[in-house]
């Protein structure tokens, strides 16, 4: 009936602990979402413990791994916030790597920026945006373009890493920016998608959403294809800025980057549907959407002749891109997939949350290999 | 012959609130329902979109919207907290009668069991009095720090978990990303001065709130729970987001004037700046008769020149005399001599 002094101590203590668990619960989760992209016969891998990997397409042996030698400046977690990777040398990944000119550039979510020499893996050069960044970056004609959490699109000397421009929009860039013909777009927090001369930083146009804007945009054509998060997708003339056409057909945001082929735009929606609209009128072009059962932040791609969609819960879905039935379905991976999904020749490659990569045929969903990415 | 027997009257609200219990609770056996989904849709998700919905109108301030969600919701609450403030005055009123049969019972638990019963039933005490507005309460309380966390969506994943928890609503996701900058706070980043605001304020309710005792075992308990609980806290708000801190420190302030109404400043005391230099800031805080002093210089209580615990004891229909003849303790000896000794300084 009555407490002793032990068994109050002992209250205070589990009402603390109990405390500490319910502080700490809303940073749990946060782990990011490195990607795979394909060059030149090698597999460039940003990793879940923020490692980069060069590895054979074929057999998904190792070339070489790397990660920051230690921490060299960047936005530091606090040692409560499992925000920002805090246990990780380099910190957290989102996005892919970049490949050009023999270097594989990539940004930590701390905000720094590597250059590493893409045969031998060593590390050419490093530049601190001093934001965080939470999207992967873009290489074109010998400068590197990154969004960041302080509203920045910088671009950098591809070669020694040295800040040539910045622009500052007015929220976050989270997007990874897209770069063709000399213009960079790229969408923000800000609900704008702005379109600047990738030269010097100017701005050519912005578009406003009903919604900020995080995905990748897709540029076919002249003509920029884009999801917001007021759950509309967009297509906009890429040199006046003009809306062609609108889809309103969502239910939730878009945060993936959509993907093209022959006409028409594939596009994942995080109401769980995949949605395959005519790149020429805006009109939906499969009898329904396809319904992949949990939401869609994995950039779907084209392999094998067949569109490659991963759901959250980690099902992999292979679709008649004329008709958007499934022809097949891969269900081993056991862990969450949001990193953008990676083809090349045949094979789609898939980072899960568990640090693992598979690579599946993507004609009939047959595991290739499946590897784990801890060192 | 039979008694007429007496038949209870009908009572429709708990018989509502057990047949919703009874049909919530089929449905989660039956699998037709999770608790995350029943967490999520009664809980979480109204309390999450009306914040991202006030963030809109009130200037697109989130700060101003966990402000005026968080008064909203004390107000919703103030009937469970004050009856629970109640409860806890109620059986701290009764608190030297308890030690007295503890002291007597001491080799006997059966029988302290059973003289601890009859002494609530004899003082109208429910001893669950203030555990079930607190665990009423709890649940909500979660529900708005998880609202907090996700409405400020300062990372991606949070973002990305956001977008499962909002309404459908045009307004609500066209809100969306929320405006973090309050003051001189950006609230998704950890701030010293609003931790400092935290340890203050959580202090300052735990000095409101802890009862004397002579007892040094428990006066220690209640040193180490005094700085424990508002350090652990300040330590989280130098690394947590703000927003939260800034939800601590007005939560704090609503419970310490709601504290007030029901049992005065408690131990809190304003000392002047010499005696408190003097005295030194660490010193036992619950002292009886450094505390009595205190109280008497500024407490509410003051005026009577009684201490709060003998003024509890007094609402609840107990008198000095009484406490004294079951307690007999140390307190209120000590407790008639500061009252004798004011009483003769008012006589000079």
């Amino acid at each position: 009936m009555f407490d002793s002094k032990q068994t109050k101590l002992k209250k205070t203590l589990i009402i603390a602990i109990l405390l500490a668990a319910l502080a700490l619960a809303g940073c749990a989760g946060t782990r990011g979402w490195p990607a795979t992209v394909s060059e030149g016969g090698t597999l460039y891998v940003a990793t879940m413990d923020g490692r980069v990997l060069a590895l054979n397409p074929d057999s998904g042996s190792r070339r070489w791994d790397w990660q920051p030698t230690a921490k060299q400046g960047g936005q530091t977690a606090s040692f409560l916030s499992c925000g920002a990777g805090g246990s990780l040398v380099g910190g957290l990944l989102y996005g892919a790597p970049a490949i050009a000119n023999g270097l594989v550039y990539v940004a930590f979510h701390t905000g720094m920026v590597y250059a590493i020499d893409a045969v031998s893996g060593t590390q050419k050069w490093d530049y601190d945006l001093r934001s965080t960044v939470s999207g992967g970056v873009a290489v074109d004609n010998n400068t590197v373009f990154i969004g960041s959490s302080n509203g920045n699109l910088s671009a950098l000397d591809a070669g020694n890493g040295s800040l040539k421009w910045g622009f500052s929009a007015e929220n976050e860039v989270w997007a990874t920016p897209a770069v063709v013909d000399g213009v960079v777009y790229f969408g923000s927090l800000d609900h704008s998608l702005y379109a600047l001369n990738a030269a010097d930083g100017t701005k050519k146009w912005a578009f406003k959403t009903g919604g900020g804007i995080a995905s990748t945009p897709l540029v076919v054509e002249g003509v920029v294809y884009v999801g917001s998060f007021d759950n509309k997708f967009y297509a906009i003339d890429a040199d006046t800025g003009m809306q062609k056409w609108v889809f309103e057909g969502a239910g939730n945001w878009f945060w993936s980057q959509a993907a093209y082929n022959n006409g028409t735009i594939y596009a994942g929606c995080l109401d769980h549907n995949v949605y395959a609209i005519d790149a020429g009128n805006g009109t939906l072009v499969w009898p329904k959407p396809f319904d992949a059962g949990s939401l869609v932040k994995a950039s779907p791609v084209i392999t094998g002749g067949m569109l490659a969609v991963a759901s959250e819960v980690g099902k992999v879905y292979g679709l008649d891109l004329k008709t958007g039935e499934k022809k097949w379905e891969f269900d081993n991976i056991t862990a969450k997939v949001l990193s953008p999904l990676c083809a090349a020749g045949d094979t789609v490659y898939i980072n899960s949350e568990d640090n693992k990569l598979y690579a599946l045929n993507g004609e009939t969903g047959r595991q290739v290999w499946g590897i784990p990415l801890t060192k | 012959m039979a008694e007429a027997k007496v038949a209870k009257p009908f009572n429709v609200r708990r018989f509502l609130i057990f047949l919703l219990i009874g049909v919530v609770l089929v449905l989660l056996i039956a699998g037709v329902i999770s608790i995350t989904g029943v967490w999520n849709t009664i809980l979480l998700e109204p309390i999450l979109n009306f914040l991202v919905l006030m963030s809109k109108y009130f200037l697109g301030s989130f700060g101003i919207a966990v402000i005026v969600l968080t008064i909203l919701l004390r107000l919703v609450m103030f009937p469970l907290t004050m009856k629970q403030l109640q409860s806890s005055k109620a059986m701290q009123a009764i608190g030297p009668k308890m030690k007295e049969l503890q002291k007597k019972y001491a080799k006997d638990q059966q029988k302290l069991n059973q003289e601890v019963m009859k002494l609530y039933k004899e003082e109208g005490v429910n001893p669950l009095g203030c555990a079930f507005p607190m665990l009423i309460q709890f649940p909500i309380w979660i529900a708005l720090y998880q609202s907090v966390i996700q409405a400020l969506a300062y990372t991606p994943e949070n973002l990305l978990g956001l977008s499962k928890q909002l309404y459908s609503s045009a307004v609500i996701r066209g809100a969306l990303p929320l405006n973090h900058h309050f003051l001189w706070l950006d609230l998704t980043k950890g701030d010293i001065f609003m931790a400092i605001l935290t340890v203050a304020s959580m202090w300052a309710l735990q000095k409101m709130s802890v009862q004397p005792n002579a007892d040094p075992q428990q006066q220690s308990m209640n040193r180490i729970m005094l700085w424990v609980m508002p350090l652990m806290f300040g330590l989280f708000s130098l690394s947590l987001p703000s927003g939260l801190s800034l939800y601590w420190v007005v939560s704090n302030i609503i419970s310490m004037i709601l504290q007030y109404r029901v049992t005065g400043w408690g131990t809190l005391t304003m000392p002047s700046l010499p005696s408190f230099l003097k005295r030194g800031a660490l010193q036992p805080v619950d002292n009886p008769a450094a505390k009595t002093e205190g109280t008497a210089s500024t407490g509410k209580k003051a005026v009577k020149g009684v201490a709060p615990e003998q003024s509890g004891a007094k609402a609840d229909g107990a008198s000095s005399e009484k406490k004294e003849a079951v307690g007999g303790d140390v307190i209120s000896q000590r407790k008639k001599d500061s009252h004798g000794k004011r009483r003769s300084k008012r006589k000079d």
